[in-house]
């Protein structure tokens, strides 16, 4: 890999890790400033990512997300994807304290990682892998996203139900509305692995003729699918929301994590970013 | 140019003396002319809350000037000044200046931080101003005062927090709701204090006001007040499933509401949030209701902790209002020496 291209990835890095900062200031300060330039820099971040991801994209020929380090790259660029149409529709930028340390540490992580394109075989090499892996990195994101509303929902619950005031008792937004939004991040994320899911099978029965291989990543993504099939179903049939939808979408979030680390690492299959 | 101040406030003078001693908008306008007709006061301005009256002037001799201000306040109030200068604080120059700097940033107020201290001191300026009764000295003093008062409005969180009951329960109504207008507001007991609570909620957007009380009439009387509808006492539950804050303040000896009687709304109204407002004494609403999912239940102790707390942090916050101040009189003195000396030397041209 160019030497050049590193050296614009750490500065992403130095990027996201300043806009984190900003946002961390903002949430102890509350002073918009800081919120505003914390926003700033990690919309700059997520162009010149784009713009990285482009030039391998261009250089390499294929949209590939063969290694683990193209798969966090991704990963880090939608979640910064959805998190700015989110934070750009709800105008506020608490929830950016949340989401930017994740955003941090997958690109961080990824900078340690052998960058090298690993190539892919020929069998796999179709259009379809574009569409399954962005749209299961766009479930990805939501749900982390839903993830941070509901850790802040937990919070928040906690300073209003134990009637003591700390100061970070005016800096989360209202429970409602974090309710709200981490509802919405599910629906969406469950809408996007559905489809993801689909397109897998779609793209498996293209490769193999089967649609579905039983891979360890397939199971877990199935587990994945049904518990926020369970959550989607306790909060329309049986008026589950606040801290019981909160507390699941905090295990889904584990689950994804393993669906798309653990497995990885523990389980190798098919879908392994590791396998030789 | 000396920069006086004659004036009391809440903290050295009682309301007796405070009532006495106050400038009505009409009488204002006569007193800044009048004061200003002394030889030796040169400028006028006058802030009269109704916390505090105190009168600014720039004089050219500082003794002259404090007899001059004696000699107005005894003849407009028509009182002697025996007996009422040990209500009285009479500052100088730097001291005036920097007393002024604290008023305008509401230091020096009652309740510490709140706003309307220092739309009175731009009123008094632009009302001195209008009465011909300001010169460069007090019109650049006030100009800064202004913006020192905004200075330590922005660069401090000193206005932020509810520091009473009630302001507390809708600062904490806006932690569980994400807006108030589309809420319901249910009130038990037609009491002043639920009464006072209803008000403030509704000049926060509430919009749908039900009443319950014992005697329905009582009742009806409040709920004609907010545009709102009156229940009798036995339909409490049946509105509780409908409405998102309740606010109960009866004198009831036992508990009004159960939390077996909560559990049961929940689970019809789908688990919506509730929010119970308790200040009833002894207590309206039981305790364990606290403990039920969704449902958050504050009695008149625990929105006194809330303001409390916000009164601590407010005291911090004062504290480095004080530095922006500080800093500020220095800077403002150095101006005014500067003008003063400037105008020395067009003299000696």
């Amino acid at each position: 890999m160019a030497f050049s291209y590193q050296i614009f990835f750490n500065l992403l890095v130095f990027i996201y890790g300043l806009s984190a900062i900003g946002y961390f200031i903002f949430f102890i300060t509350q002073k918009q400033k800081f919120g505003f330039c914390a926003f700033v820099l990690v919309l700059s971040g997520w162009i010149l990512q784009a713009g990285l991801l482009a030039y391998r994209w261009l250089v390499f020929k294929s949209f590939a997300v063969s290694n683990l380090y193209e798969s966090l790259n991704f990963f880090a660029w939608i979640i910064v994807l959805v998190y700015l149409i989110s934070e750009f529709r709800q105008k506020q930028w608490t929830d950016g304290v949340f989401v930017l340390p994740l955003v941090v540490s997958l690109a961080a992580y990824a900078a340690t990682l052998n960058s090298d394109l690993r190539p892919l075989p020929a069998v796999l090499k179709s259009p379809w892998m574009a569409v399954h892996v962005t749209l299961c990195f766009l479930s990805y994101a939501c749900f982390t996203l839903a993830f941070c509303f509901a850790v802040m929902y937990v919070w928040q619950e906690k300073e209003l139900k134990s009637r003591k005031v700390d100061g970070f008792f005016f800096r989360l937004p209202a429970l409602e509305f974090l309710d709200r939004l981490g509802y919405r991040a599910v629906v969406f994320g469950f809408i996007f692995l559905s489809l993801g899911i689909v397109s897998g099978s779609i793209w498996a029965q293209k490769a193999w003729g089967v649609f579905w291989n039983w891979d360890p990543k397939e199971t877990w993504s199935l587990v994945m699918w049904l518990l926020y099939l369970v959550y989607l179903h306790g909060r329309l049939m049986s008026g589950w929301r606040g801290k019981k939808s909160a507390y699941l979408s905090i295990i889904g979030f584990a689950v994804m994590l393993f669906t798309y680390l653990g497995v990885s690492f523990l389980l190798p299959g098919l879908h392994s970013y590791l396998s030789k | 140019m000396n920069i006086q101040l004659l004036g009391l406030n809440h903290k050295s003078a009682p309301i007796e003396i405070r009532e006495k001693i106050a400038f009505s908008d009409s009488k204002l306008d006569v007193a800044l002319k009048e004061l200003k007709k002394y030889e030796g006061i040169e400028e006028v301005l006058i802030l009269s809350t109704c916390n505090r009256t105190e009168i600014y002037v720039a004089s050219s001799d500082c003794s002259r000037g404090a007899d001059c201000l004696w000699d107005f306040i005894c003849r407009s109030m028509e009182l002697q000044e025996e007996g009422l200068r040990k209500y009285f604080y009479l500052l100088n120059n730097k001291k005036a200046i920097k007393h002024l700097f604290q008023v305008a940033s509401s230091l020096d107020s009652m309740i510490i931080g709140e706003t309307q201290i220092f739309g009175q001191v731009k009123d008094a300026y632009f009302k001195a101003r209008q009465a011909n009764s300001l010169g460069r000295t007090l019109d650049s003093i006030f100009e800064e005062a202004i913006r020192v008062g905004k200075k330590v409005r922005t660069q401090t969180q000193i206005g932020k927090g509810a520091i009473s009951t009630s302001t507390a329960a809708i600062e904490l109504a806006r932690k569980i709701f994400e807006t108030l207008e589309d809420k319901k507001v249910l009130i038990i007991g037609a009491g002043k204090i639920g009464e006072l609570t209803v008000k403030n909620l509704s000049s926060r957007g509430i919009k749908t006001v039900i009443v319950a009380n014992r005697t329905l009439v009582k009742a009806q009387e409040l709920a004609q007040r907010f545009c709102g509808e009156a229940i009798n006492f036995e339909s409490i539950l049946d509105y509780m499933r409908l409405s998102d804050i309740i606010i109960s303040s009866t004198s009831a000896p036992h508990f009004v509401i159960t939390a077996q009687d909560v559990a049961k709304v929940m689970r019809s109204r789908n688990s919506a949030p509730l929010f119970f407002i308790d200040l009833g004494l002894p207590r309206n609403i039981d305790p364990d209701t606290n403990g039920l999912e969704n449902v958050y239940l504050y009695n008149i102790d625990d929105l006194a902790q809330v303001s409390n707390a916000n009164i601590n942090q407010r005291r911090n916050e004062a504290q480095k209002a004080q530095q922006i101040v500080d800093s500020c009189v220095e800077a403002a003195i150095k101006n005014i020496n500067l003008e003063s000396a400037q105008q020395e030397e067009s003299v000696l041209k």
